[in-house]
């Protein structure tokens, strides 16, 4: 269904065509069997959500563990992410290299990082009208020793899993102007007794 | 303040916990009034659904007064008197806009657990694991009511709160069950499962136009109960394994026109199927025990509805879908979506056309829950519904 009103919207088969070279450019490890995590929003354009993940200080709201942009220049920013089950912050210089056709955004460690890691979204309007398929990647070199420590350090064991999660955050911050928690509920669990009540 | 708290198999706890806060602008505090044991958690006490942790606050009926409000707040104030529905909608995805509010795609913060189980994630909903959300329920004294006005529903401060309590669930599960059961005029429509919300579906189903309703349970009381709403009822008990046959008895060998199946995850019954299950589950080698779904999916008449309100968690075995195609049926199932419903049928409350309240059997204060939730598992004949009264 979805291919057959693709076929009849040049638009969006051009944008696909450019997406797969950005595709094939930044991830070329993934393979072309390798779909992205894919989330529609509704009601909100490819305008809208492209103005809202291009604002790099929107990222810390939806991106779970990403603490704060700062913005070195229009295509540099230092990602200061708190660990993965620490209060410790890293930071890593991030580069945006590639930033097309109002709907594809590619997000790329520099190299004095010591590791391989991007982060990509790719747009384009979904069928009827119903706002926007976001399609998002992230992909990390799978290295042994140090720096497979150091990634697993940032974004957990499953990074990807985290990556899905942050989809899912993302599509919920633009529907609905923030992300669901639950974090500082009551629970009868001892990190979240009263100090008095902790057995 | 108090909570009860799942600390395992069969072990529930009331615990000293801190209060709720308000964590996002669209939320509401309230102090718990009124709050429902629900049959669906003794599936929570028998350990049958997974990702609860120890810990957890219980209880997912539940209604009281707003005593805080977030800034964002606008249709709410503090000292409405609010019932709130079981399964969270965040009111502005695709699914809250067409009112399929328990299909939320924004309300469960771990939707990529549930995804990874089912495909896609259902809405977030209190107190029932984690893999729905991990939010505390309110078998508490407070309670945390994310994108309240979408989730709230306020009511006339003078009318009791048993009366408008299982706005929350249960009679929204029970009406929508009847809805889904495509009931026409002069129907005649199967329960199964005469608990609360078989009870709520059993006046439901009259209420849309059932000329006949059978209720099958093998707990007297329930039956009698049933049968005080207009039911005819089996006992299956008495029928053994003849259960089929006692329906096409009844119903001229037709079968009935809906099915509901009201029961869900843990049936009981006489069945060498009922017994395989039992044993399979017993070791943990089947998920769920769906001896009613495959009895009415075998009565139900040919061309006809199987709604299902009773909860199903995983991998369903030896499943007649054979006879499900050959004879036509169309299924409708699900969470409910609550508050599509809750305005419409606090209407009928209020009208006197329907008063949930007499399913209630047992009123209790916080400190007697724990044995609450035992003796409802273990004494069905006697504990039909417990309320638990907060403050």
């Amino acid at each position: 269904m979805e291919n057959t009103h693709l076929k009849s919207n040049s638009n969006v088969q051009e944008l696909r065509k450019v997406q797969l070279k950005l595709f094939e450019k930044f991830f070329p490890e993934e393979g072309l069997g390798k779909r992205p995590f894919s989330l529609t929003v509704s009601n909100k354009s490819v305008e809208e959500v492209y103005a809202a993940i291009s604002n790099s200080q929107n990222l810390p709201l939806f991106f779970d563990h990403l603490q704060t942009v700062d913005l070195k220049n229009e295509k540099q920013a230092e990602w200061q992410f708190r660990t993965i089950n620490s209060d410790l912050v890293t930071s890593v210089p991030m580069s945006l290299e590639a930033d097309e056709a109002s709907s594809t955004l590619v997000w790329k460690a520099e190299t004095q990082a010591g590791f391989d890691y991007s982060v990509a979204f790719f747009l384009e309007p979904a069928a009827a009208g119903r706002g926007t398929v976001v399609r998002m990647l992230v992909a990390y070199d799978n290295l042994a020793g140090e720096i497979a420590g150091k990634l697993e350090f940032l974004f957990g064991k499953d990074a990807m899993i985290n990556s899905k999660k942050n989809l899912y955050r993302l599509k919920a911050f633009l529907e609905t102007g923030h992300v669901p928690t639950t974090e500082g509920q009551p629970s009868g669990r001892d990190e979240d007794m009263p100090d008095n009540k902790k057995h | 303040m108090r909570a009860l708290t799942w600390e395992g198999k069969h072990s529930v706890e009331v615990k000293n916990v801190r209060d709720p806060k308000i964590l996002r602008p669209d939320d509401v505090i309230i102090k718990i009034t009124t709050a429902a044991i629900c049959g669906s958690d003794l599936h929570l006490y028998n350990g049958y659904i997974p990702t609860m942790q120890k810990g957890d606050i219980l209880g997912h009926e539940n209604m009281g007064e707003i005593v805080e409000v977030g800034p964002l707040v606008k249709k709410l104030k503090v000292g409405d008197k609010v019932v709130v529905a079981f399964d969270i909608g965040c009111g502005k995805c695709h699914h809250c806009e067409t009112e399929e509010y328990s299909a939320c795609d924004n309300s469960n913060p771990n939707a990529h657990m549930a995804e990874a189980m089912y495909g896609s994630s259902g809405a977030g909903l209190y107190g029932y694991s984690h893999l729905y959300g991990g939010y505390a329920g309110g078998q508490a004294e407070y309670l945390r009511v994310p994108y309240a006005e979408t989730n709230c529903l306020v009511v006339p401060k003078d009318i009791a709160d048993e009366k408008v309590l299982f706005l929350s669930d249960i009679f929204p599960t029970g009406y929508m069950a009847a809805e889904n059961a495509n009931i026409k005029k002069g129907d005649t429509v199967a329960v199964w499962g005469a608990g609360p919300v078989g009870q709520l579906a059993i006046r439901s189903a009259f209420l849309l136009g059932a000329e006949r309703v059978i209720a099958i349970d093998h707990f007297d009381s329930r039956l009698q109960l049933a049968a005080k709403a207009g039911a005819e009822t089996i006992n299956f008990d008495k029928t053994g394994d003849g259960i089929l046959d006692e329906i096409k008895y009844l119903t001229g060998g037709v079968g009935p026109d809906s099915c509901i199946d009201a029961v869900g995850l843990e049936a009981h019954g006489h069945t060498v199927t009922a017994m395989v299950d039992r044993a399979k589950a017993a070791v943990m080698l089947a998920t769920d025990r769906p001896d009613v779904l495959r009895q009415a999916m075998q009565s139900c008449r040919k061309a006809g509805t199987v709604s299902i309100p009773g909860v199903y968690g995983g991998l369903l075995d030896k499943i007649p879908f054979g006879a499900a195609f050959g004879k036509g049926l169309t299924f409708k199932m699900g969470q409910t979506h609550t508050q599509k419903y809750m305005k419409p049928l606090l209407d009928l409350i209020l009208s006197g056309k329907i008063d949930p309240s007499e399913i209630i059997s047992h009123r209790i204060n916080i400190t007697q829950g724990p044995d609450a939730y035992k003796n409802f598992n273990d004494n069905k004949e006697e504990y039909r519904k417990v309320v638990i009264k907060m403050h």
